[in-house]
This record gives structure tokens, C-alpha cells and sequence, in this order.
């Protein structure tokens, strides 16, 4: 596709452009923030799976909107990340209790007030198992989480609504008071992925954080049925102005409101994939000459 | 009421393959596992394991060494494993149990399974289960029943993309991890309940996550492959921490690997496998299976075989037979010829150095050969390698000196002498063996290239001298013989080597000659070129002398430049087509070359840059050649090429005394001569015929030859035990009931449109009667045509990306005169392409049909929904009206005629909201669009003004909708006509709208929602009458439920009927067809297709 298609196709894509966000993900954030005022109150948060760090800087932004104290943000990612203007980096692993410690010592000794995650594997078309390692994801999140967020927090973090969702939700759901299940206007109508708002950190009374073991996903059975209509339900929420902008629609290039169009390059561009080695290959003509 | 919901057809991705035995494959979709004979390509017998599961994998149970020879009862044992689901399945192999598969015990685990494997206890010698998960834990369980005896964790917790076990007992169980964090990690199970064993090994080098691993037989070696698209082999024995062998060649991620003694076979996302040569890690062959993604390989024991799951569905079996029978390793592999004992030809007094000079493979069994004695001899080969012999000729000419050169296929043989003479022979012309000579040059005949020129019968010879001197002349083979003209001969300027190929073609007007320096001479023909009669004395006159118009020197480096080829110019580049070609080349730095020649009408002078040179013709043109391309072929020399259908070239290669043929529209070598051919410096021929392809070449001054039958090829051809559908995401279906069976039309991300026929008794049976690309982007909706009488012609309307609407003419007559053979032919019969923007989607469209007229109605991407009219012959679109007010994506769309003439029109948007419209106008109207075309330009009017209301139903997307006339109450609500609308949104609700259709309003009678129907988006929903909704999800759930009467809404809810799992992921579409009262099938598509039967009572 090319660079003047995507930008009428993906409108997103092109104002995180023109507003200087690092991905299209940061207005997913800002609209969650528009329902649920997550915002609220926070000054200090933590950015699980950070990079390229959309998230971070609208953190940082907002945050300090919002709050009349200083306000901390700490992004958290095992890749190394562009530096950002009033964002604390940890190149770390989210399963390491080391990494824990760190956010903590951080903030001074003091819990967070909000912890989210936009992270997700690259998927590979087999949707159970994408739908497995996400889920690993978020309970590896939830897991560093709960060593690092106040009683009360709000932790929020990238889903799949895929088929076997609701195990996650009812996961969820013995650690905060409160779970949604919201759907940014600007994450595409066709796309799986949805996000996880939990609001009121309220763990089990006997839980004690360990990082060394692994929160595991919660078996069905017959008390936990996964079919049918007793089965957990976490409300909906569809988040962001419905007079904003659709992702899913295709705009002229000349949009009302947004100004003369001015093509412009990614704020970031792409990491290094893992094919990187088998790029350079085709790109020498490699595949032309083996089999 | 009660309903049932029971699946009837799956097909889905393949992600698990094994055999059972070496010609029974046992493949997996979904949760379903299937047992196919390979020899009688059938379904034998197919069991649903999981309900709720896809099968990840498959373990066949083995007799370990030292049991038993041969297995004591006629089952096997297979352990099934997918996502924390595991099973023991028994399968039957004695072939006249009528249930073959039979699930013995499921289990679940804890934690996703990443491996499972057969296991025994060396105490006891019971049978376990090893199975590893995806938190690096091993669990070893009872087989029988199923109980965990033994628990053990790596001290690594990385969560695992791939697992593998080595190992026949627990005390010796290896396991091999392939991380997220791209490692392998190697640790010991051992025999105490641990949570920290310790890492033995780590093989660190991926540069993505580990998609698949596997061991060698003997444990010393693993095979990893990789999301960075590598297969990498590591040495466990040296403990090396590098990989020993590290190679590319797919073009997308790898899923899987499995080791053979002799090759490693991957399968990656690409849709192919890959074979390698275990010794070498060469390339041995590729197959190509399907669009995207093959998800599973397997092995027979034999290794004669393997099994591929296609992400289409399908399932092939792969000889590796083939790939052997193409790779000559031995000598016994050859057929060596040598020459009969000398008495037996040689009336005179026996040489002591007799042996054969040259040869020419003439036919499928039969060659002519030169001897150092001044024989020509003609061999025959019968069925049992025996050889017959006839001598053709005799003469002092031929001792010590003869090059031989022969027609691809065999036909003409020339041989050039010392004294400048040349004879030809037409082998295939009855016997006595026509024959010719001449003496066309005074020194030694060095080089004789005999060249087809398309016309059978009729071919140019090029003869080079040892003073450098290039005859061209013409051969034409009559029934009387042989008759011999020269042309020209072509001028090698001096320092450009001396000529080793060459080509002429008259029909294009054009040569070129190769030499040994690397220079590429390139000749244009005059039209008109005198034949001269070629006696034995030689040419009567003097040939007329051609001067190259370009001389391009190194075209291959300083190497020398082997073979030459002239094609036809593929792309027109200027209006003198007539004058283009394109020369393909080869030389000794290992590479193909293209060049394009043209001719241009004016002289230009052009700055000769690296890839182009020019040159004056006499008549003010300028000739432009033009280097196109340039790969490598081999580490060594490409000698050899030819074409021997028009564009379909084959390369000889040489690297190391390896000779491969090549077919260069394809990737795999056809043929590989490994270390025992010669070498290229020796003589060496491929003779094509219709029985296969036979190679023959010089070895230790015998004839050598091998040949690869047409038979063995077709008999190591792969086979197809499961046709696939569409291996990329199926975006709509559609379906019409016929005499019984069904039409199915279906389309999606691969462009597709495919139309089925599926047999309800016989449900193996879906079987694919056409399939068209014409769409250039994805289809996201097809509907078919209301048929307003029994016909045998049916319209499918299909659209999508690009704006792209098309309509299909189908015929589908044979459905009623021949049930069990029926076909149907599908051409494309109208189309809309152009459109404002490429960019805009179409999302959805709905058909209306009335008795005046047939309306298309689209859901664009840009907001708007237009309104097309078909003509009568369903031969052309015309865009009749507009409605441009749209602020959001328009998702779905539906129309109904709702009495008295009227016709509604409604349509869901991103942002939930439902929009009605009065199309009456439209549908009412018949308008003659021919002659529409020609008086007015374009008269679009104004949808919007139709709009009867907007309502807001759900919170985000409608991603569907589905209308039906409510037969409540005579239809009417305060003599209004009332309308049934089911919606199913991105927010998981489905609702239900009673709507009273007024003039000039579309006014909600009641409304029956369940706001969390499903915990994903709703993708599908449909009515089965007016008393049951149906509605599919991303989360994999079918539901059906009940819908209360109309007069007893708003106070009721939806009640849930039925519920069952689908096992097509991410469901896109859902297609109601009704096959009799109370009876439904209900089609469901995805990644992948489901059938199900609903029926009520």
C-alpha cells in the first residue's frame, strides 16, 4: 500500500502523523481516557510493553494536565526505546521481579496510580494461539501489577476478544472492583483487539504478589462456564466522540477541521524485524538464485 | 421448542499431520481428526476429539527397539494434543472395521501443550505421556487414565512458542524449548519433581521467536525454524552453542520442521515445503502447496513419504522418492554404454585405442556414436539394458576426429570432421539412415550448433572453424532426404574470442553469437537472404558476410559465454514490435542474462552506460540493447540452454562435477547429477522426449546416460487426500438450494470467487465446480440474484476493495438433469471497476428484486450507500441514486420488499446507527438503460431524500443486519407494513427491532435486545423464520435464540435455545438456507467453512 493509501484509508494513521504521536495507538489511550477519566487523579504511572512509546508521551501529556503535583511515568519495554521528555526508562523483562523494583524504587518507594499495556505478539494466524500468548501477555502484566499498583489503581491493557475471553475476564475481575471492556473508536470496527479498563485494585484478601511463579489462566469448568449466558459478562464500552473520526471509513485526503493535507513520514519508524537477515537476502537477489 | 445445532462440514486449517502407517495419514482441522488412505486417496473415517480444541499436534505410539517385530494387535495408539487439551485416540488398521478412529480418553492439562510425547517408565515399563507447556513444565502422566505422576519446571519461565522431547524412557527424557525471547533451551525431565532444573544447553542465534523443533533420530541434532525465517541445525553432541548450519530460502515464517536421515522438510507460511539435503543443507526441492501458510509436516516411517496440512485445508502427500529419483548419487544409477566387441563391426584390423569419440542421443532408446576408429554406430536400448548395434558407416575420415552435435530432440545429427567437412544424418527418417556431407571449410570443424527453427523439419546450422570462421546454413528434412543450403557466414571482428554458440531466428531477424571471451555479438538479418546450395564440394558461392551491430564484450565478465537463446519480446515496448526480442544467455560465471533488443527509427546517440549498448542499422535506425536481468544459477558455469517450448527454458549447470537441469519457470532443479557426472569440459547432451527427459555424458570414455521417465515422475507425483478451499480468510458466502443440493458461492481476502457444490448425504463431498480471480482486491460481499422462476441460469453479484462490483452469469443446468455429476460453468457477465478512489471499500451489498426491475444496493467505505440498476440481461450497472450524508464506514446493508410496490432499504454504520430509506421510486421504475446511456449523460438523484429515519442501535459497529417481513398481525401495525430487524454489533448485542413502515417514517414498534449475547463481536446473524434468531461471534459461538410473539415484546428477552462452538476462526459471515419446514442449514466462514444443521421443533 501506498503512503498517500494508507493515509486516506487510515485516518489515524495519518493525524498521529500530524500530531506527532509515535504510533496511532496514542488516540486509543486518549479516547479510553474520554470514557473513563483514567487520567483522573495519577501521578504516577507505569507504560508495560512501551515501545515506540505512544503511550508514554500521551502519559506524559495528559498527566501533567491533569495534576496539580509533579507526575512520574516510567515505560517499561525489552526493547530499547527513543527517549522521551519527561519518561523514566527500564529496558526490562515484565516477569523479573528485578523489574518490579525497579518502577518502585522509581517512584520513591510509592505504588502506582495507573498501570497500562498496549503490548501484543506478532500474530501468526492461528487465533487460539494468538489469543494464548495475548493472554500470557496481560496476566505477565497483571502480574508485575500487582506488585507495583495502590489498592485502588486502575490497570488497563490490551485484549483479543477471541474465544476464550472470558477466562481472562473472570480473571481479571477477582483482582479490581470494576472491569470494562472498551473499544476505542479508533481501533478499527474489523479488528479483534479491544482493551481491558480495570478500575479499583481490590486483590483477594490471602493473595501475596510472586513473581516467581507465573499467574496462570483459570480453568473452565462447570462453576466457570465459558458457553451460555451464565458465564462472566464484563460490560462494553464503546469510547471516543462519535463525531470524531472512523477508523474504518475512507477520507479524502482534504479533510474539514484537519487542514490542507501535507504528506508526512512515521514520527518512528519500524524496529527491526526478525526477518531483517531475510530481507537483506531478498534484497540482494538471493531467492532469485537458490531453489 | 427444542432445537439442535449440529455440525455437518468442517474445513479448516490443517495444523497437525501424521501416519500411521506408511500409507494411512491421520490429519487434524479444528478439533476433528481424519484417517486418509494415500493409495485410494479417500476419507477413510473422521472423529470430533475436542469440542472446544483445536488439535495441535499428533503423536503416533511406536513399538520402541528391542519389542516385538511388527505390532501384536491391529490398533494403533495416537496422543492428540491442542491448546490444554489432550486425548487418547485409537485408530483401527485393519481394513474391515467399519469405525476406524475411536477416541479412547480426553484429558485436560493445566497449561497450553506444546509437545506431547509416548513415554515409558524403565522400572515399570508402563506407558506414560509426556506432555510440555507453554511455561516451560514438563508433566508426565498416566496414559490410561490420565493422572499427573510427575511435574517438573525448567528454572527458565519464558513462555514457549515450541517444544520437542528426545527420548524413549523418563529417566532419559530431553526436552528442547524454544523461547520468546529466540533461544532453544535444552534441560533433562530426570526422575524427582523439581521446579528448577537446571538449563543443560542454550542455542542462542534466532532473531525471532522458535515456530517449530525437532530431533534427529539418533538425538545428536536439532532442527529449529524460526519466525526470522531461518532453519538452523545444532550439534547437541559438541555442545556447540552456535548452529552448524544456518539457511534461508522461504519468503515467510517457518511453522514447522521434520528430521530425516536423509533430508530436513519444513513447512512455512509461504505455503510451501522445503526439502534439504541433511548432508549438505542444499536446497533439494521445494513444494508448493497453497496460497498461505502450511501448518504441518510429517513423515512415514519409510521416509518415503510426507504429509503437509495447508492453512486451505488441504492435505498432500509429497514423495521424497522424487526428490531421490532426481538426485543421482551412485553409479548403478546409470545406464553406462560401451562399445560392443570390435569383431562385430569392424571388418578391418582392430585399433588398439578404439573407443567412442562422440555421441548423440537420438531417441528415448537409441543413439548414434562415433568411434575412434571411423565408425559411426547406431545403439539401440531394449527394455533389459541389453544393447543392439548396427554400424552406419565407416570411413578414414571420422578416425581420431569427430564433434557430434544433434537437434534437442534428436531428429538432425551433424558431425564435423578434421578436413572441414560435415555430415548430417535425419536418424528419424526410415532407413538407410539419410546422410549427407560436405566439405564446407578448408580448416577443422571445431564447434556445430544445430538449432530448431520452429518449423519442424527445418533447421539452421552453425559450424565454427578452427581459423574462427562461423558458417550459418539451413537443413531441411524432406521424405526424400536431406536438402542443405548455405545463408551467411557471421563476422567474429578480431579479439572477441572464438565463437562457442550461437543463434540464429529469421522470423524474429535476428543472431547473436557467444564466445570464449565473454562478447556477446548480436546480428540483425536482412529480410531477404539467398539460399545457396550446398554440394559435397561445398557452398556453390561465396555466403554473403554479416557484421554484428553490437558487440558487447564481457556481457558474462572474462567468462565465456556458453549458450544463447532468441525469444520473442514478451512486452511491446514500441510500435515496431515486430523488431524486438529478448536474448537470454549463459556463461561461466553462473549466470542467466536478459537482454532486450530494439529498434528504434530515428539515430540516437546514446551514452553506452553499463547495461545498454547501441549500434547504427544502415537504414538511420538505431539498434538498442538493453541488459534486463542477471541471476546467478551456480557457484559454477551454466552450460547449457535451451528452449524447448516457446518461453519454457531449461539450464545445464556444472559445480564441481555436478550437472543439474534446470527448469527456469520453476525453481527446482528437474534433474541432479551429484559427483559422478564428469564435468562440463566433457561432452554432455539433454534430449527431451514425450517418454522424459534423458541426459547422457562422456564418463571414463564410455557412453553414460540417465534417464527420468515420464512414468517415474507422474508415479512419485504428490497427492492431494483433502482439495483445499482458501487459505486466506473467507469473507462471504452465499448459498442457493437446488434439486436437493447445494450452490455454494464464496469469496474473500484471496480474491477468489469459488463456487461448490455440497451434497447434504454425502458431506465429504464438497466439491469445487469453478473458480475465477477477477477481483484485484479483497471481496467482502456476494449475494445471489432472487430467481423469479425455476432457471437454469443464476446471477451472483460480488464486491469489494477497489469499488469493484462484478456480476456472474451462471449455468447451472446438469444440478436437475444429472444430480451426481452436476456442474455449473460461471463467466463474468458485468462489472463496475472504476471508481473516485481505490481506496474506497465496497462493505456490503444487498439485492432487491421486483417484478419491473433488479436493484444493487452498496455500503462504501466513504459513508455514502449508492443504488445500482441492472439492465434486463443483467449486463451492465448503472448508479441511479446516491446518499453521500454517511459520516461513518456503512458495515452492512439490507433490502426488502414490504407490499403494495414499496421496497425498503436499510444499512448499519461504524457508529451503530441503522438507516432506513423508501426506495420505492427505484424499484418500481423500469427505465431502458441502453437508451438511457445514450441521452442522458449521468442522472444520479439524491438518495438522502428518501431517508425515512436513523436509529441508534448499538454502540459501535453494526457489523450486520438482517430484514424479514414480520407475519405477525397480517403484517401490519395501524395498517402500516412491519418489518422484523435483526442486528448483531462489534459490542457483542444483538437486538431486535419490530419497525412499522409509515410513508414518511420507519417508527420503532418494540425492541428486544440481549446486550452481551457474546463476549466478541457479532459477525452474523439471520432469522430462521419469525421465531428463532441465529448469531455467530468471534468468539466462536453459534447461538440460536428464541424470539418472543410480537404482541408480547418489550417485556421479554431473548431466550437461549442452543449454543454450540464453531470451529472456523474469526467467523466472518453467516448464511441461513432453508431446506424444508423446520429445517436449516446454516453456513459459517472464516478462516475456514462450517456447516451446520439447525433443526426445530
Amino acid at each position: 500500500m501506498g503512503k498517500l493509501s494508507k493515509d486516506k484509508r487510515d485516518v489515524y494513521y495519518r493525524l498521529a502523523k500530524e500530531q506527532g504521536w509515535r504510533a496511532r495507538s496514542a488516540f486509543k489511550l486518549l479516547q479510553v481516557n474520554e470514557e473513563f477519566n483514567i487520567f483522573e487523579g495519577v501521578t504516577r504511572a507505569v507504560d508495560l510493553c512501551a515501545a515506540p512509546g505512544s503511550w508514554s508521551q500521551v502519559l506524559s501529556k495528559e498527566l501533567s494536565k491533569n495534576s496539580s503535583e509533579e507526575t512520574q511515568v516510567v515505560a517499561v519495554d525489552l526493547q530499547a526505546m527513543a527517549p522521551l521528555p519527561g519518561v523514566t526508562q527500564i529496558q526490562g523483562d515484565i516477569t523479573k521481579l528485578t523489574t518490579a523494583k525497579q518502577i518502585i524504587s522509581h517512584f520513591d518507594g510509592a505504588q502506582a496510580d495507573l498501570v497500562v499495556s498496549d503490548g501484543a505478539p506478532d500474530v501468526t494466524g492461528l487465533h487460539d494461539l494468538d489469543e494464548y500468548i495475548q493472554a500470557q501477555l496481560i496476566l505477565a502484566a497483571l502480574n508485575i501489577t500487582t506488585h507495583v499498583l495502590r489498592p485502588g489503581g486502575t490497570f488497563v491493557a490490551k485484549i483479543f476478544r477471541g474465544k476464550d475471553v472470558t477466562l481472562l475476564y473472570a480473571q481479571l475481575k477477582t483482582f479490581f472492583g470494576t472491569v470494562h471492556i472498551a473499544k476505542p473508536r479508533s481501533s478499527r470496527n474489523s479488528s479483534i483487539e479491544a482493551f481491558v479498563v480495570c478500575m479499583d485494585y481490590n486483590p483477594p484478601a490471602d493473595y501475596v504478589p510472586n513473581m516467581a511463579n507465573p499467574l496462570m489462566d483459570v480453568p473452565y469448568d462447570a462453576s466457570n462456564p465459558i458457553v451460555g449466558s451464565n458465564r462472566f459478562i464484563v460490560p462494553f464500552v464503546a469510547c471516543g466522540d462519535l463525531r470524531g473520526f472512523d477508523a474504518d471509513m475512507t477520507y479524502p485526503l482534504e479533510i474539514e477541521d484537519v487542514g490542507p493535507y501535507q504528506q508526512r513520514e512515521p514520527t518512528q519508524t519500524p524496529i527491526c524485524p526478525p526477518y531483517k537477515r531475510a530481507l537483506e537476502l531478498k534484497r540482494s537477489n538471493f531467492f532469485n538464485n537458490t531453489l | 421448542m427444542v432445537a439442535r445445532l449440529v455440525s455437518r462440514y468442517n474445513q479448516g486449517s490443517v495444523t497437525a499431520v501424521a501416519f500411521v502407517e506408511d500409507t494411512i495419514v491421520l490429519s487434524a482441522s479444528g478439533g476433528t481428526l481424519a484417517l486418509h488412505s494415500v493409495d485410494s486417496q479417500q476419507l477413510i473415517d473422521q472423529i470430533k476429539v475436542f469440542e472446544y480444541a483445536r488439535i495441535h499436534g499428533v503423536s503416533v505410539q511406536e513399538e520402541p527397539a528391542g519389542y516385538k517385530q511388527g505390532r501384536q494387535e491391529d490398533w494403533v495408539r495416537v496422543l492428540v494434543y491442542g491448546s490444554k487439551s489432550w486425548a487418547i485416540v485409537i485408530v483401527n488398521c485393519r481394513e474391515s472395521a467399519c469405525k476406524r478412529i475411536r477416541v479412547e480418553s480426553v484429558h485436560t492439562a493445566e497449561d497450553w501443550i506444546k509437545a506431547a510425547h509416548w513415554v515409558r517408565d524403565r522400572e515399570t515399563d508402563g506407558q506414560l505421556v509426556a506432555l510440555a507447556t507453554a511455561h516451560n513444565q514438563v508433566i508426565i502422566a498416566d496414559a490410561e487414565k490420565g493422572i499427573c505422576v510427575h511435574r517438573v519446571s525448567c528454572e527458565e519461565r519464558s513462555i514457549l512458542y515450541a517444544a520437542a522431547f528426545y527420548g524413549q524412557f523418563t529417566d532419559e527424557l530431553l526436552v528442547a524449548a524454544g523461547t520468546v525471547f529466540n533461544q532453544v533451551l535444552l534441560w533433562s525431565v530426570g526422575l524427582q519433581d523439581s521446579n528448577n532444573i537446571p538449563v543443560q544447553q542454550r542455542l542462542c542465534g534466532h532473531e525471532g521467536v522458535i515456530f517449530g523443533l525437532s530431533f534427529s533420530k539418533d538425538g545428536q541434532l536439532l532442527a529449529s525454524v524460526s519466525d526470522d525465517r531461518s532453519l538452523r541445525i545444532w550439534n547437541l553432541h559438541k555442545q556447540q552453542e552456535q548452529s552448524v548450519a544456518t539457511v534461508f530460502g522461504h519468503q515467510a515464517r517457518i511453522w514447522q520442521s521434520v528430521f530425516l536421515d536423509q533430508f530436513v522438510v519444513t513447512a512455512s507460511e509461504d505455503g510451501t515445503c522445503r526439502v534439504w539435503e541433511r548432508q549438505t543443507m542444499e536446497a533439494a526441492d521445494v513444494w508448493t502447496q497453497c496460497a498461505k501458510n502450511v501448518w504441518s509436516v510429517a513423515a512415514n516411517r519409510a521416509q518415503s513419504l510426507v504429509a503437509a496440512g495447508g492453512g486451505d485445508g488441504s492435505v498432500v502427500v509429497w514423495s521424497l522418492d522424487a526428490v531421490r529419483g532426481k538426485r543421482v548419487e551412485q553409479e548403478s544409477q546409470l545406464d553406462v554404454t560401451h562399445l560392443p566387441p570390435q569383431l562385430e563391426y569392424n571388418s578391418g584390423v582392430p585399433r588398439v585405442s578404439e573407443s567412442i569419440r562422440g555421441f548423440a542421443l537420438i531417441a528415448w532408446n537409441q543413439a548414434l556414436l562415433t568411434t575412434d576408429s571411423g565408425h559411426i554406430m547406431h545403439c539401440t536400448w531394449s527394455q533389459q539394458h541389453s544393447k543392439s548395434w548396427s554400424s552406419v558407416l565407416n570411413d578414414f575420415k571420422l578416425v581420431g576426429y569427430s564433434m557430434v552435435a544433434s537437434a534437442f530432440d534428436g531428429s538432425l545429427v551433424a558431425i564435423g570432421l578434421r578436413d572441414g567437412s560435415v555430415i548430417l544424418l535425419a536418424p528419424h527418417l526410415p532407413s538407410p539412415i539419410n546422410m549427407q556431407a560436405a566439405q564446407i571449410t578448408s580448416s577443422a570443424v571445431r564447434t556445430l550448433i544445430v538449432l530448431s527453427s520452429g518449423v519442424s523439419e527445418l533447421f539452421e546450422l552453425i559450424t565454427v572453424d578452427t581459423s574462427g570462421q562461423v558458417l550459418w546454413s539451413r537443413v531441411t528434412i524432406c521424405g526424400s532426404g536431406i536438402r542443405w543450403n548455405a545463408v551467411a557466414v557471421l563476422d567474429v571482428p578480431q579479439g572477441r574470442g572464438l565463437s562457442v554458440t550461437a543463434a540464429v531466428n529469421q522470423t524474429l531477424g535476428w543472431a547473436a553469437i557467444g564466445t570464449t571471451s565473454g562478447c556477446l555479438l548480436v546480428f540483425k538479418l536482412p529480410p531477404l537472404l539467398a539460399e545457396l546450395p550446398i554440394s559435397a564440394q561445398g557452398p556453390n558461392n561465396t555466403a554473403p558476410v554479416l557484421i554484428p551491430v553490437i558487440q558487447w564484450a564481457r556481457a558474462h565478465g572474462r567468462h565465456t559465454l556458453t549458450a544463447v537463446v532468441l525469444e520473442r519480446s514478451h512486452t511491446q515496448l514500441t510500435n515496431e514490435s515486430d523488431s524486438n526480442c529478448t536474448i537470454v544467455t549463459s556463461g561461466r560465471d553462473g549466470q542467466i542474462q536478459r537482454f532486450s533488443v530494439r529498434v528504434v527509427s530515428e539515430t540516437q546517440t546514446l551514452n553506452e552506460a553499463d547495461n545498454v549498448r547501441c549500434g547504427e542499422l544502415s537504414n538511420n535506425k538505431t539498434v538498442i540493447v538493453s541488459r534486463i536481468s542477471g541471476e546467478r544459477l551456480t557457484e559454477g558455469w551454466v552450460e547449457g540452454l535451451f528452449e524447448r517450448e516457446k518461453g519454457q527454458l531449461y539450464a545445464v549447470t556444472f559445480y564441481r562435477k555436478r550437472l543439474e537441469l534446470l527448469d527456469l519457470s520453476g525453481t527446482v532443479p528437474l534433474v541432479v547429477l551429484s559427483s559422478i557426472s564428469s564435468g562440463a569440459s566433457k561432452q554432455w547432451q539433454v534430449l527431451f522426449t514425450p517418454h522424459g527427459i534423458r541426459i547422457g555424458f562422456m564418463r571414463k570414455g564410455h557412453l553414460a546416460t540417465y534417464c527420468l521417465s515420464q512414468q517415474l515422475q507422474s508415479s512419485h507425483a504428490s497427492r492431494m487426500l483433502v482439495r483445499g478451499i482458501s487459505s486466506l480468510d473467507i469473507r462471504t458466502t452465499c448459498a442457493l438450494q437446488l434439486n436437493g443440493m447445494m450452490l455454494i458461492a464464496s469469496s474473500g481476502e484471496d480474491c477468489h470467487v469459488r463456487l461448490y457444490r455440497y451434497r447434504e448425504d454425502d458431506v465429504s463431498n464438497m466439491c469445487l465446480l469453478a473458480s475465477e480471480r477477477r477481483h484485484s482486491s479483497a471481496v467482502r460481499c456476494a449475494v445471489f440474484v432472487p430467481s423469479l422462476e425455476e432457471s437454469d441460469i443464476r446471477y451472483l453479484i460480488t464486491a469489494g476493495g477497489g469499488c469493484e462490483l462484478r456480476c456472474w452469469r451462471i449455468c447451472v443446468s446438469s444440478f436437475y438433469s444429472n444430480p451426481t455429476d452436476s456442474n455449473a460453468t460461471m463467466i463474468e457477465w458485468a462489472k463496475v471497476t472504476k471508481s473516485d478512489s481505490a481506496d474506497l471499500r465496497i462493505m456490503d451489498i444487498a439485492v432487491i428484486r421486483t417484478d419491473s426491475s433488479t436493484l444493487v444496493a452498496g455500503a462504501y467505505s466513504d459513508g455514502s450507500v449508492r443504488l445500482w440498476r441492472m439492465d434486463k440481461n443483467f449486463h451492465a450497472f448503472k448508479c441511479v441514486a446516491r446518499d453521500y450524508a454517511g459520516t461513518h464506514c456503512v458495515l452492512s446493508i439490507a433490502a426488502i420488499n414490504i407490499g403494495n410496490e414499496r421496497s425498503l432499504l436499510v444499512s448499519g454504520a461504524t457508529n451503530g446507527q441503522v438507516s432506513f430509506w423508501d426506495i420505492s421510486h427505484f424499484t418500481t421504475r423500469t427505465d431502458d438503460m441502453t437508451c438511457d446511456k445514450q441521452l442522458q449523460p449521468r442522472k444520479v438523484a439524491d438518495l438522502h431524500s428518501s431517508l425515512l429515519a436513523v436509529h441508534d442501535v448499538h454502540q459501535s459497529g453494526v457489523n450486520t443486519i438482517y430484514i424479514q417481513r414480520s407475519t405477525e398481525n397480517g403484517n401490519v401495525f395501524k395498517g402500516n407494513p412491519v418489518v422484523v430487524m435483526a442486528t448483531g454489533g462489534d459490542d457483542g448485542s444483538v437486538v431486535v427491532r419490530i419497525i412499522e413502515i409509515d410513508r414518511t417514517q420507519a417508527l420503532m414498534v418494540s425492541e428486544i435486545r440481549h446486550k452481551y449475547a457474546h463476549a466478541s463481536s457479532v459477525k452474523g446473524v439471520v432469522l430462521l423464520e419469525n421465531e428463532i434468531l441465529c448469531s455467530v461471534s468471534t468468539d466462536q459461538r453459534l447461538a440460536l435464540w428464541t424470539l418472543p410473539k410480537l404482541n408480547q415484546a418489550p417485556h421479554t428477552q431473548l431466550c437461549l435455545l442452543a449454543m454450540t462452538f464453531t470451529q472456523v476462526a474469526d467467523p466472518s459471515t453467516l448464511h441461513l438456507v432453508k431446506r424444508c419446514k423446520k429445517r436449516y442449514s446454516l453456513i459459517v466462514a472464516g478462516i475456514g467453512m462450517e456447516i451446520f444443521d439447525a433443526d426445530t421443533d
